[in-house]
């Protein structure tokens, strides 16, 4: 960067209206009583849902029915109270959200319906290869984080085909077109995967078509971001973050106590640590990763699983969509629950996957709805080519759900994996 | 805000070393991210013969958590140092006290 422009800088610096430090003060310690709170109520709510669930036989489908409602309906009510026509709280929430509560809000993104759907599908197909994808979108965000967020707030801009144009006043022009192209294309990708997501996620909760289900997530989506713009989705992704955490970390401290004897598995990095009930437990992962580094076993691994020998006649069908314990969420599916062990079958073409030949389609969709990270993925990826190219035509059991579904090369129960 | 923001002339030089400062802040940042992001992923067959912590092959620990891990803390090094070290020392806080 040169240093031309930065007089700019320098006269743009200080000049958007600010709170003092005794009102921001104010204004964060209420913030954090009402997401503590908010937390707090999340916890209550949940394990109330599970009393009831274990005590009183409360039916799946209306535990479903009352997570996305209640979700929803706060959703909904966070984004109808930041109703603003503000033009700086529209675009950017007033430039008044306090690092912390950004940082959740962006850390809501990051769990959004791409990475909860697609992410697990991706690496457990890819395998280490996989891994390209994780690092690419959060050593991108270095990225974004070292040479654009600072400045754009600096500059005093809203976009960043407004920050590049000032940025480079010589050719304001040409440079706003090459950001805006560039933002175009990344949020276009992005939003096919979310919204793909999104259809999946209401068609699976409300038992409509796909389609319908795009639509009432899209619905939702116009409520909180018409109505208040950047203020009212910033707080509604506040909200959304403590949700997705308590929602993330409870499947996989399930799992963690079903292989380890031990929820917070992670404490186990050295023999003896705390938590290490169990000796000997720890050398349990390794022969999972080294599967999965090696030869992508850990698809027979999960086929195992998933498919079991004996299928239960209770659940092998006619029932509603909402019955099923799958909620939707695929990490849930994993979870084996019956006394031996084994997971119930699941006709669902979600959970057993297309099943194609070559898997260059659907490796290319995958690749194609994470094209915010293939700039640098691809990097990794090619530079990893050089010393070990993955073999061609390994099988694509596992996309991103749905994707399969879409291209219509779903039929459940060909799946040879489940064959024994 | 810091004294001596009417006089231009200091405040324009305040400023170039400012840049300067936050620029071999990036630099360097960068540089680390480089070597973070590209130095390991080609030779992980080879590292994953290593094993580190309870048994995890090396290669796939580096990209799965030391990766991951080392970029968060670079943003993190970054925003802190510049909210609290860098543009106070040159009075471009962006706060008001």
């Amino acid at each position: 960067m040169s240093t031309a422009p930065m007089s700019e800088l320098a006269a743009d610096i200080n000049t958007h209206v600010r709170m003092t430090k005794v009102q921001r003060q104010a204004f964060e310690k209420k913030l954090y009583w009402r997401y503590g709170l908010f937390a707090v109520a999340v916890v209550v709510f949940i394990l109330t849902i599970m009393f009831l669930e274990l005590n009183a036989g409360l039916n799946r489908g209306i535990i479903a029915i009352l997570f996305i409602l209640l979700s929803f309906g706060l959703y909904g009510i966070i984004g109808v109270l930041n109703f603003t026509r503000k033009f700086d709280e529209y675009y950017v929430a007033g430039r008044s959200v306090p690092a912390f509560f950004n940082g959740m809000a962006t850390g809501a993104d990051w769990m959004s319906a791409a990475s909860f759907i697609s992410m697990a599908g991706s690496l457990w197909l890819l395998g280490y290869d996989g891994l390209a994808y994780i690092m690419g979108w959060t050593g991108g965000y270095v990225l974004l984080a070292l040479f654009f967020a600072p400045y754009i707030r600096k500059f005093g801009q809203f976009t960043i085909p407004d920050f590049v144009a000032h940025r480079f006043p010589e050719r304001g022009g040409a440079s706003r077109l090459v950001a805006a192209i560039c933002g175009i294309v990344t949020s276009f990708t992005y939003v096919t995967a979310q919204v793909v997501g999104v259809g999946l996620i209401m068609s699976r909760f409300f038992g409509t078509s796909y389609e319908v289900g795009v639509f009432l997530g899209l619905a939702g989506v116009v409520l909180c971001s018409f109505l208040g713009g950047m203020k009212s989705i910033t707080w509604t992704q506040v909200a959304q973050y403590i949700v997705l955490i308590i929602a993330y970390l409870i499947p996989v401290s399930i799992l963690s106590a079903r292989f380890t004897g031990n929820p917070f598995s992670e404490l186990h990095v050295w023999p003896g640590a705390p938590g290490d009930h169990r000796p000997g437990i720890g050398a349990e992962y390794p022969e999972c990763i080294r599967r999965t580094v090696h030869d992508g076993a850990v698809e027979r691994l999960l086929a195992d699983q998933l498919c079991p020998a004996r299928p239960d006649p209770a659940r092998a069908g006619g029932e509603s969509r909402l019955d099923r314990d799958s909620l939707g969420v695929p990490g849930l599916d994993l979870l084996p629950d019956d006394r031996n062990g084994r997971a119930t079958p699941h006709p669902d073409p979600l959970l057993h996957g297309p099943r194609s030949e070559g898997g260059a389609d659907e490796r290319g969709l995958v690749a194609l709805l994470h094209l915010p990270a293939v700039l640098h993925g691809a990097g990794l990826r090619g530079l990893r080519a050089m010393g070990d190219a993955p073999e061609p035509g390994r099988s694509a059991d596992f996309v991103a759900p749905g994707v399969g579904e879409q291209l219509g090369r779903t039929r459940p129960g060909d799946d040879p994996r489940c064959e024994q | 805000m810091a004294e001596g923001r009417h006089d231009v002339g200091d405040r324009r030089a305040r400023f170039e070393a400012y840049w300067k400062e936050n620029q071999r802040l990036i630099y360097t940042l960068t540089a680390i991210w480089f070597v973070v992001s590209f130095a390991h992923p080609p030779f992980a067959k080879a590292l994953n013969n290593v094993t580190i912590l309870t048994g995890f092959p090396l290669g796939y620990w580096l990209s799965s958590q030391f990766s991951i891990t080392v970029f968060v803390i670079l943003i993190f090094v970054y925003a802190i140092r510049m909210n609290r070290v860098i543009d106070p020392k040159y009075g471009f806080h962006d706060e008001e006290e």
